[in-house]
């Protein structure tokens, strides 16, 4: 009987906390960030912004220890995190935003994948979209799709930063791409990047992505008399590009976009870790004009909550590579400022208000640097912020030969 | 009269070294750039009608692919330098696209009113020569 009433006293307890009063008084509400990602097909990528949107709930204010929330206009606001899976199916993509919708999401962070398609349906909804990896240049646009924001290189910035670090050097570049949406985005990028120096370009070639032996079209591009390559590829395609290079010897220096930085490709090449050295992608940079400290407690802050993000491949000397949380650190500053636009008009009820603060706050971003929007400019990672790095033993440090890399600090990646 | 050499030496040695001016100071700290040299004959190849505020030198211009870079400097301070060039985009219709003012930089990023180019304007107080903030000024096709 004692037991009964203790049991009662718990269904009460968990009910008076899911809603309603709070203790003090106040309201509770919860609200629902989405992370739609490819958790499936990009397990790396997906679970590191899954990661980066929960860091930045936390860290925009807890309502109990390790709880998300905060308090604005006398309701506190729990914040939820839901995990959908795009498996980079556009139609996928699109079942989620409509899930979103129907839990009355406060945002979605995406991936990329589909949002041609989603970002009107988000819209009508007064949800916030904001994309975290893809760079597609028309995935964007402050006045056709007001609701769609994002943090991550743009394709434009890329395409661009590579032609003006690659095109000085007189190399004859394939410009090599894959069937995904990331290969077809970034090869309009790359056309208009090149479009004005296409002495530049010796070949422009397809890369299927399910086909694991590139052999035949890295040997197109030689006998274009490629003297080097672009691959802007998936991961998985990124190493078999590789692999069908270097095993016929033919050691062309190879370029890509982030996705060269995704572990895939070194644990697709760990056999042949010289494969891997000399590879060298664009990216965003990931430390401030001020210096790396900011990133350095941002990268141990995750590393606090997750542990170190492994890499599964050593150095030769036998040490394992981590990676550093650079697609943790944009869904976490896209968390940051929408909460600091909920916060700034009282409250998430009034979706349009909410929208249209997104515009006017800054945040101090994981970097160091300021992140913002505003309403001509959606993106927040600016084209002269793209860098390069050089994998060498496993292990990426910016290049020497380009003024804005050479000035970046290396980042740590054997903790 | 061994010591007393010594010790003249020691004393020439002091005064030069630290006879060296402000200039020449700043020219030992890490990071610090060169802020001098001819300035540009000719207009470098920037879209029409680009900001350029008063006390602007140009000191180089290269084509990097499909993008002009410039360098050079402006006569003053940061914090003017940058309220200059914002007031100069503004005024000429540039679109500012993102601009942060912090202690030693600032940056503004821009695209022009027919949406053709863009690019970056960054700002570096860290010029050898003092007065000066160094302008380096990127412009690709947007």
């Amino acid at each position: 009987m004692r037991r009964r009433w203790f049991l009662a006293l718990c269904v009460l307890t968990v009910l008076a906390g899911c809603g309603g009063d709070s203790g003090g008084g106040g309201k509770v509400a919860r609200l629902t960030i989405v992370v739609s990602a490819p958790f499936s097909r990009s397990p790396y990528v997906a679970e590191t912004i899954a990661r980066g949107v929960e860091l930045g709930a936390l860290d925009s204010g807890q309502v109990a220890a390790g709880k998300a929330g905060f308090n604005v206009g006398g309701t506190t606001y729990e914040l939820r995190v839901l995990q959908l899976d795009s498996g980079l199916s556009p139609r996928q993509a699109l079942r989620n935003v409509r899930r979103a919708v129907a839990e009355k999401a406060i945002a979605i962070v995406d991936e990329g994948t589909g949002v041609d398609a989603t970002w009107s349906i988000a819209r009508r909804a007064g949800i916030p979209i904001g994309i975290v990896y893809q760079g597609g240049t028309g995935l964007v646009d402050p006045e056709r799709r007001p609701n769609v924001f994002r943090i991550a290189p743009t394709d434009h910035g890329v395409a661009f930063r590579l032609a003006e670090y690659l095109i000085p050097k007189g190399l004859k570049i394939a410009l090599l791409y894959d069937d995904t949406g990331y290969g077809q985005q970034g090869a309009r990028a790359l056309d208009e990047a090149f479009s004005r120096n296409r002495e530049a370009v010796a070949t422009r070639l397809l890369l299927p992505s399910g086909q694991s032996d590139l052999a035949p079209q890295i040997l197109r591009a030689r006998r274009a008399g490629a003297t080097a390559l672009i691959v802007w590829a998936r991961g998985p395609t990124i190493a078999n590009a590789l692999a069908a290079a270097r095993s016929r010897n033919w050691s062309v220096p190879v370029y890509t976009p982030p996705a060269g930085a995704d572990p895939v490709v070194r644990q697709q090449l760990a056999d042949h870790p010289e494969w891997v050295d000399g590879l060298t992608f664009a990216g965003g940079r990931l430390t401030a004009e001020v210096g790396g400290t900011a990133f350095e407690v941002f990268a141990t802050r995750y590393r606090d909550a997750y542990g170190p993000d492994r890499v599964g491949v050593e150095t030769r000397a036998g040490v394992a590579v981590t990676q550093p949380p650079e697609y943790a650190m944009y869904p976490y500053d896209f968390v940051r400022l929408l909460v600091a636009a909920i916060r700034s008009v009282e409250g998430p009820q009034d979706r349009d208000a909410v929208l249209s603060a997104m515009n006017e706050v800054t945040v101090a971003g994981a970097n160091g640097d300021e992140r913002a929007f505003n309403r001509r400019n959606h993106d927040g990672v600016v084209d002269d912020d793209v860098y390069f790095a050089r994998f060498r033993d496993m292990v990426f440090r910016p290049v020497k030969d380009d003024p804005l890399s050479a000035t970046l600090p290396a980042i740590d990646q054997l903790q | 009269m061994r010591t007393a050499s010594a010790l003249l030496a020691l004393l020439l040695t002091l005064l030069v070294t630290g006879c060296g001016g402000a200039d020449e100071k700043r020219a030992r700290e890490p990071g610090t750039v060169t802020c001098g040299g001819t300035p540009l004959e000719q207009e470098p190849d920037l879209p029409a009608g680009f900001p350029k505020p008063a006390a602007t030198t140009y000191l180089s211009a290269e084509r990097r692919g499909p993008t002009t870079v410039v360098d050079g400097f402006l006569a003053g301070e940061l914090g003017d330098a940058y309220e200059a060039y914002r007031e100069a985009f503004e005024s000429a219709g540039y679109s500012i696209l993102f601009d942060e003012l912090e202690a030693a930089d600032a940056e503004i990023s821009y695209r022009d009113p027919a949406r053709s180019t863009s690019g970056q304007v960054a700002l570096r107080e860290r010029c050898v020569e003092a007065g000066r903030v160094a302008v380096h000024i990127t412009a690709r096709p947007a």
